[in-house]
């Protein structure tokens, strides 16, 4: 149903991925961003502009925010001309910010009294997922409203898990991202221990790829350790507040997560230390900092042909 | 054929596989463990002499081979009264398998060097049915021309051999990898308890991290385990795997590397260890996190 009228509301790297699909899937997408370029960038690419995320919202059936996180998310909605000035009863919002649970249920609970539904709908996946409109949502939404976004979520995405109501969505990313951070951690700790005790990375590496202690990271990020090329990827920002995030909502569970809370503990750390707009594998430079050392490859490439 | 044997000490989950490995491949084998039923347990095997005494079974031998839990067994096996030095003559290579801190590496290479024997560090990866397939992976270091040397060895009972260099280091290699496997395992742990409590189903949860980088081995299994899933797989008891990330957590405190994330699963493990018996396959992580939060993984 390409009659649907969309807005979206924040159009970083994520974003504008997303919004791109959504252009060529033929529907009519007003957009709004803070950035300027972004904006710019999205009109040229078939929307129309909004001067506000109220107005972007106030022509929408569906209105989607592509945000960071919880004050990112609290003041594109109930901010200044935020979109809850806007939305009109009857509409779906659609979020994709990495949040906590508490988050976007009040969100949802204050939009409910406006008369309009929430899907929390966090992303999965990578920026160049967004842009070829594979990525994967989970989604917390009562299973009519979900029904209503169903086409254009399609057109994002090419994976979709019904998780259970508002809330459920945002849980599961978190716990998603808290252990992809946690392995991080565990194994930028064990390249820079191995380098101190004279080992060489490509021997880790061989030797880590035949066990389980086999962290994806490397195969998924294999640049960093052959150049040293921390360009994002994953913010450090974004990746500390969404293992925060996740150990505060572990915390609420009641379930103790030790390891989790140590490598947010490395997370702040790293942020404080300005690696914020590096990729979050820069937390491995924290290491070597303090273990006084560099972790080298002894090879062109970090795999060789018969192991990856 | 060979025209000597090797004296192989340590006939248990580990050793079993490997011996069995090394008898497919020609090797004539003389064997010692100080449990009498384990060397009874291959005794009966082709080319195989089970021997009273780690010195026995290195009588004629020019290659000795240990593979033991811990490094009282290692010692008491190569330097006590009837250990290998005593049964060893000059110029035969020892190949140590046994998972032990790289200290007591250094301090057996050192033994076995007063009489004249060359030892490579041999630890290996992978479990007790690669064992049985001789699909292990081997980590060596030392002297060059040792591991050239133990190369038809390790051939016969893997199918990756990783040079970790000097004497100590494929052993530290060795608690490295450990910690860093377990360290996986304790935060898959606290992510699907995290998961469980919140409402989510297991098969949602992997689902979704199979995706991301967040998906490991130790998912894998669960993954691979279906409707029969009782937890993580564990094949080695609880003792031995928390001696490999102390190992690990000592080795770090050592170098001056602070690892403060596989530190907390250290610590982690030993707390939750506390609530299996001693000689359990039961994961103590997921039991330690269901006690704390009543959430139950299904």
């Amino acid at each position: 149903m390409a009659d649907e009228k969309i807005a979206f509301v924040g159009i970083g790297i994520m974003g504008s991925g997303m919004l791109g699909n959504v252009l060529k899937a033929g529907y009519d997408v007003t957009a709004f961003d803070l950035n300027q370029e972004a904006l710019d960038a999205a009109v040229d690419a078939g929307a129309t502009a909004a001067t506000s995320a109220a107005e972007a919202a106030a022509n929408a059936d569906l209105v989607h925010t592509v945000v960071p996180g919880p004050p990112e998310l609290e003041a594109a909605v109930f901010g200044n001309n935020g979109i809850a000035a806007g939305i009109r009863p009857g509409s779906v919002f659609i979020q994709h910010a990495t949040v906590d649970p508490e988050t976007v249920i009040s969100v949802a609970d204050r939009l409910k009294k406006q008369g309009v539904d929430t899907i929390d709908a966090p992303l999965l996946r990578t920026p160049g997922h967004a842009a070829s409109g594979n990525l994967g949502f989970p989604i917390g939404a009562e299973p009519d409203v979900y029904a209503r976004a169903k086409d254009v979520l399609a057109t994002m995405s090419d994976t979709i898990y019904e998780t259970g109501a508002v809330g459920t969505g945002s849980a599961l990313k978190l716990v998603n991202n808290m252990l992809n951070i946690t392995i991080l951690c565990g194994a930028m700790e064990a390249i820079t221990l191995g380098t101190k005790s004279g080992l060489k990375l490509g021997t880790m590496i061989d030797a880590f790829y035949t066990t389980p202690a086999r962290a994806l990271h490397f195969e998924m990020m294999p640049w960093v350790f052959e150049n040293r090329d921390f360009s994002p990827g994953f913010y450090t920002t974004l990746g500390h507040k969404d293992i925060r995030l996740a150990v505060k909502h572990a915390l609420n569970m009641r379930v103790p997560t030790s390891v989790s809370a140590a490598a947010y503990a490395m997370m702040a750390q790293a942020e404080a230390a300005g690696l914020g707009r590096e990729t979050y594998s820069s937390v491995l430079k924290l290491y070597e900092a303090a273990a006084e050392v560099t972790v080298e490859l002894e090879r062109d490439k970090l795999f060789e042909d018969d192991n990856v | 054929m060979r025209d000597s044997s090797v004296a192989f000490i340590g006939i248990g989950a580990m050793g079993t596989g490997i011996a069995k490995s090394l008898l497919r491949q020609g090797f004539d084998l003389r064997v010692f463990d100080t449990d009498p039923n384990r060397g009874r347990a291959i005794g009966h095997l082709e080319n195989v002499v089970v021997a009273n005494s780690a010195a026995e079974a290195a009588e004629g031998a020019d290659i000795a081979a240990a593979i033991l839990p811990l490094p009282e067994s290692l010692r008491e096996a190569v330097s006590g009264s009837h250990g290998l030095i005593h049964g060893l003559e000059a110029g035969s290579l020892f190949v140590q398998m046994s998972s032990v801190d790289s200290a007591t590496t250094l301090e057996i290479a050192a033994c076995v060097k007063e009489i004249d024997v060359e030892m490579v560090d041999s630890p290996v990866l992978r479990g007790p049915d690669e064992a049985e397939r001789g699909d292990l992976a081997v980590l060596v270091a030392g002297d060059p021309a040792s591991v050239d040397r133990a190369r038809p060895f390790h051939e016969a009972i893997s199918h990756k051999i990783i040079y970790a260099g000097e004497l100590g280091q494929a052993s530290s290699l060795k608690a490295i990898n450990n910690t860093l496997n377990l360290t996986i395992k304790a935060a898959a742990a606290e992510a699907l308890s995290a998961g469980a409590a919140s409402g989510h189903q297991l098969d949602a949860m992997l689902e979704v991290f199979e995706q991301t980088a967040a998906w490991n081995r130790h998912l894998d299994l669960v993954k691979a385990a279906g409707d029969a899933y009782e937890g993580f797989e564990v094949t080695m008891r609880s003792e031995l795997t928390i001696k490999d990330m102390r190992h690990g957590v000592l080795q770090a405190a050592r170098v001056h590397s602070p690892s403060p994330v596989l530190a907390a699963a250290y610590n982690s493990l030993c707390q939750a260890a506390n609530l299996i018996p001693a000689e359990s396959l039961e994961d103590p992580f997921l039991k330690s996190l269901s006690q704390a939060s009543g959430c139950k993984i299904e």
